[in-house]
């Protein structure tokens, strides 16, 4: 196994374990009490 | 064109599976049942399931295409996969409420069509799948956690920008496709130049982009209380968009080795 399957094979699992586990949460108090956000249900 | 005008025309989210109505038949999101409403954690564990199942028939085609050598052994699955993923796709759009059944159907018949083109990118450039891999799934995470931490805000003006880059490319690529039927084409998609390079960092940054939007529709349709076949179909469109993510990266590093 090469430096190219180490590093972007980690990188595949770093990123996709980080949607995997994080995903869960709700988003941080900033991003879900904003007065600016996305409207989808008034749409 | 205004922006009421432009939102009509191209939907209100850059990625169509977020029509501007998903939400509308459900206004009653509070009447459902804790047990049958959507949650993160299910959207996540259906994605997953997808990806997994995406994944599978994209190593029957890789095999079929590296136990061969022969392009022509993997083309009639290709052209399946691409042609059934397209119909399967709409019929997810449009009847959400079968996403349960469709968004399997759709993850197995994009793999197909994946498998085969990536093992066809792999025999020419070899070592570009996994970069490509990687690549995507490194910005999926990255994304998620700018997304969560508030870093990235999306607004109804972010909406606006990448609803309209997303249809200008569409648009775009479906000229190209015409033209190519009359022996000509868009010169810049496909070239390895400066501008085509250009060209397709853009819409590596546009499909990126996208997936903060279907974060914050997912966010907001679990918070909203939204019905639990929502889960299925907020799945769904983050594979639309991871796919389409991770051929313009692979297009992307391609036109990158093919300057050596």
């Amino acid at each position: 196994m090469g430096w190219n399957e180490l590093f972007f094979g980690g990188l595949m699992v770093i990123g996709l374990g980080a949607f995997l586990f994080f995903g869960r949460f709700r988003a941080g108090k900033t991003q879900r009490e904003r007065q600016d956000k996305i409207r989808w249900r008034k749409h | 064109m205004s922006k009421h005008n432009a939102l009509t025309t191209f939907g209100r989210s850059g990625n169509p599976m977020f029509r501007g109505e998903v939400f509308k038949p459900d206004a009653t999101f509070a009447e459902t049942e804790a047990s049958g409403r959507m949650t993160l954690a299910g959207t996540v564990n259906k994605t997953g399931i997808l990806l997994v199942l995406c994944l599978v028939t994209a190593s029957f085609t890789w095999n079929i295409f590296f136990g061969t050598g022969d392009p022509a052994a993997v083309s009639g699955f290709l052209w399946i996969g691409l042609i059934g993923g397209l119909i399967l796709a709409f019929i997810t759009i449009f009847k959400r409420q079968w996403a349960g059944v469709t968004a399997p159907l759709y993850a197995l018949a994009q793999g197909l069509a994946l498998g085969g083109i990536s093992a066809m990118f792999e025999a020419q450039y070899p070592g570009i799948v996994i970069q490509a891999m990687g690549l995507t799934f490194g910005t999926l995470g990255v994304l998620l956690l700018a997304y969560k931490s508030g870093l990235i805000k999306p607004t109804e003006n972010f909406r606006l920008m990448i609803v309209a880059a997303t249809g200008g490319i569409a648009l775009l690529y479906l000229v190209s496709f015409v033209m190519g039927f009359f022996g000509s084409s868009i010169g810049f998609i496909h070239s390895n130049g400066l501008f085509g390079i250009g060209f397709s960092l853009f819409v590596v940054a546009i499909a990126a982009l996208n997936l903060v939007l279907d974060f914050d529709f997912i966010e907001e349709a679990a918070e909203q209380g939204a019905p639990k076949y929502l889960e299925w179909y907020g799945a769904f469109s983050l594979m639309v968009t991871l796919i389409w993510l991770y051929l313009e990266i692979l297009r992307l590093l391609a036109k990158l080795r093919s300057r050596n």
